[in-house]
């Protein structure tokens, strides 16, 4: 690359950085006032089910683990902070904290018994037995979780509650999840990214490179947690409630569905998928009954056409025009 | 002594691969290993770096002993394996590979490392943002010595390098492995081509039915014809 393309780069990712901004800022006015705050409702749900899916994808689309269990940490981040602000009165920000820190650590204990297993399978099974035992444990253990009635009525302080407007809590949420993007995009690039990636590929193979790969595994498990946490937290703040439906089964198949959809390969896949689902899921409802049929037909259709799901075809056709360009 | 085995036999399941396997390298050394196909060749080389853990026998490895030590502790110790499979990262690029084998902390630099694979193996700078998957075999093969070399290991075995490449690349990789030679590595070698592998060795041990059949100098194994043509159909 010589000098004149580097700056040709430079002047891109700028330009594209100063769109992002700019769409980024501007589109919460756009849509709470030009459409109705429902719509910026629906651009936050995006956004914390596209961390979620972000995370999870550290553990599959980088780490080849097919964990079927991921609702546990996006659930025990939502209940560990939700407990908190309503069971002790603890201030928010130390809530906010302790959630994705419990969700790693239940994240280490699931972990280090099921990234030892060998087998696709196995692992799965695993790692959704460990969920549904949480899920159960949330729903059981009423004096303690609520339920099945869950929490309801969390205290949001007024900076971010959403009773009037969805406007402070877009910025508040977007701000924490812009950093934990850049965080994951580091770490998928940086070696231990590679590493993963290698791991994926082939664990044998990684092993006589040197890689002591349940260990790293491991990390990628708990950091995946983490983020999960976090996002469950932001789930909790924005629904002002939560139930034990966020560690049931479902809502690991959805993060699963939405890396399928939005295509594991690209970083920000995920995301895109989680667009998908949320606003098929959002606008499908208000048409029939049937919602999940329709959605199940799209997302079969989405899988079966564009294997390396919409965000994989998109980079395709990015990439094939780049080549026409070049010549 | 840099690895020392000793009176090894491994099994897969019941069916016993290798019997009292002993083979002794020093630093600085290059032997190989040679015999029939399915003579226990790989074995030995996998027995050694982990895969396939002797039931009994033990290996030293700088006087420490390595038997029951796992692969990737085995790897760290410093010895590199280069299997005939080509274990290349097929989604990752040349340079990602090469990257991979690096280790922090093992007193290289990993610029300075790369460098030095790609003036070893010039093709593979040309290669570098290429897929690894997209790769010939003959580059897939030089892409794996260049990874097992970014760790700078004290002991390269390698099973059976020119195995299935046309013979102009069998002939270049050749070339090369005899320029890790002059490099000073102490590598352990297995082939089928005898004549190749006598070339560039300074001892060697033939086995058979997975025994040790023959331990000695290369000139000895090349004088003794009898082996030759029973052992190595030479």
């Amino acid at each position: 690359m010589n000098v004149q393309d580097t700056t040709r780069s430079w002047k891109a990712k700028a330009l594209g950085i100063t769109i992002s901004a700019a769409v980024l800022i501007t589109l919460p006015f756009a849509l709470e006032k030009g459409l109705s705050e429902y719509y910026l409702y629906l651009a936050i749900k995006i956004m914390v089910w596209a961390l979620f899916a972000m995370s999870f994808n550290l553990v599959l689309g980088y780490g080849g683990m097919m964990s079927f269990g991921h609702a546990a940490f996006f659930g025990v981040g939502a209940y560990t902070c939700s407990l908190l602000l309503v069971k002790s009165s603890c201030p928010l920000p130390l809530a906010f904290a302790a959630a994705p820190v419990a969700a790693a650590l239940v994240g280490l204990i699931i972990g280090y018994f099921s990234v030892r297993i060998s087998g696709v399978f196995y692992f799965a099974t695993l790692t959704l037995c460990f969920a549904q035992l949480l899920f159960i444990l949330a729903f059981k253990w009423r004096s303690f979780t609520f339920g099945d009635d869950g929490i309801q009525g969390i205290p949001v302080p007024n900076i971010i509650c959403t009773d009037i407007s969805f406007i402070h809590y877009y910025f508040f949420a977007l701000g924490i999840i812009l950093i934990c993007i850049y965080i994951l995009w580091k770490i998928a690039r940086s070696p231990f990214g590679l590493m993963l990636k290698s791991i994926r590929e082939n664990a044998e193979r990684a092993t006589f490179v040197g890689m002591k790969v349940a260990h790293f595994r491991l990390v990628a498990f708990v950091i995946s947690a983490f983020f999960s946490g976090i996002a469950g937290v932001l789930y909790a703040l924005l629904e002002t409630s939560v139930a034990p439906d966020l560690l049931f089964w479902t809502t690991s198949g959805d993060v699963i569905l939405m890396g399928l959809l939005g295509g594991m390969a690209i970083f920000l896949g995920p995301a895109i998928g989680a667009a998908i689902m949320v606003l098929l899921n959002s606008f499908i409802t208000s048409y029939t009954e049937y919602w999940a049929l329709v959605l199940g037909i799209t997302l079969i259709l989405i899988v079966l056409f564009f294997p390396k799901g919409v965000g994989g075809l998109a980079y395709e056709l990015y990439q094939t025009h780049i080549k026409k360009r070049g010549g | 002594m840099i690895l020392q085995v000793d009176k090894i036999d491994t099994f897969y399941g019941v069916f016993q691969a290798i019997f009292k396997v002993s083979l002794e390298l020093e630093k600085g050394e290059v032997i190989c290993l040679l015999g029939r196909n399915g003579a226990g060749k790989t074995t030995t080389l996998t027995s050694i770096v982990g895969l396939n853990r002797p039931k009994s026998g033990t290996i030293r490895f700088r006087g420490m002993e390595i038997t029951k030590r796992k692969p990737y502790q085995i790897a760290r110790m410093g010895i590199g394996f280069i299997p005939e499979s080509r274990w290349i990262f097929s989604e990752l690029t040349v340079r990602e590979n090469l990257e991979l084998g690096w280790r922090k902390g093992g007193g290289t630099n990993l610029l300075k490392q790369i460098d030095w694979i790609y003036t070893l193996f010039p093709k593979l700078k040309a290669l570098e943002h290429r897929n690894a998957g997209t790769l010939s075999g003959g580059e897939q093969q030089m892409l794996t010595v260049g990874r097992t070399l970014m760790n700078n290991p004290e002991l390269i075995l390698l099973d059976e390098p020119t195995a299935g490449l046309a013979p102009v690349v069998a002939q270049v990789l050749g070339e090369q492995i005899k320029g890790l030679r002059k490099e000073g590595f102490t590598m352990l070698l297995t082939e089928q081509n005898a004549l190749f592998a006598m070339d560039i060795s300074d001892r060697a041990y033939v086995i058979d039915k997975g025994a040790i059949v023959y331990d000695g100098d290369v000139d000895g194994l090349r004088k003794n014809e009898a082996m030759m043509k029973e052992y190595l159909g030479v």
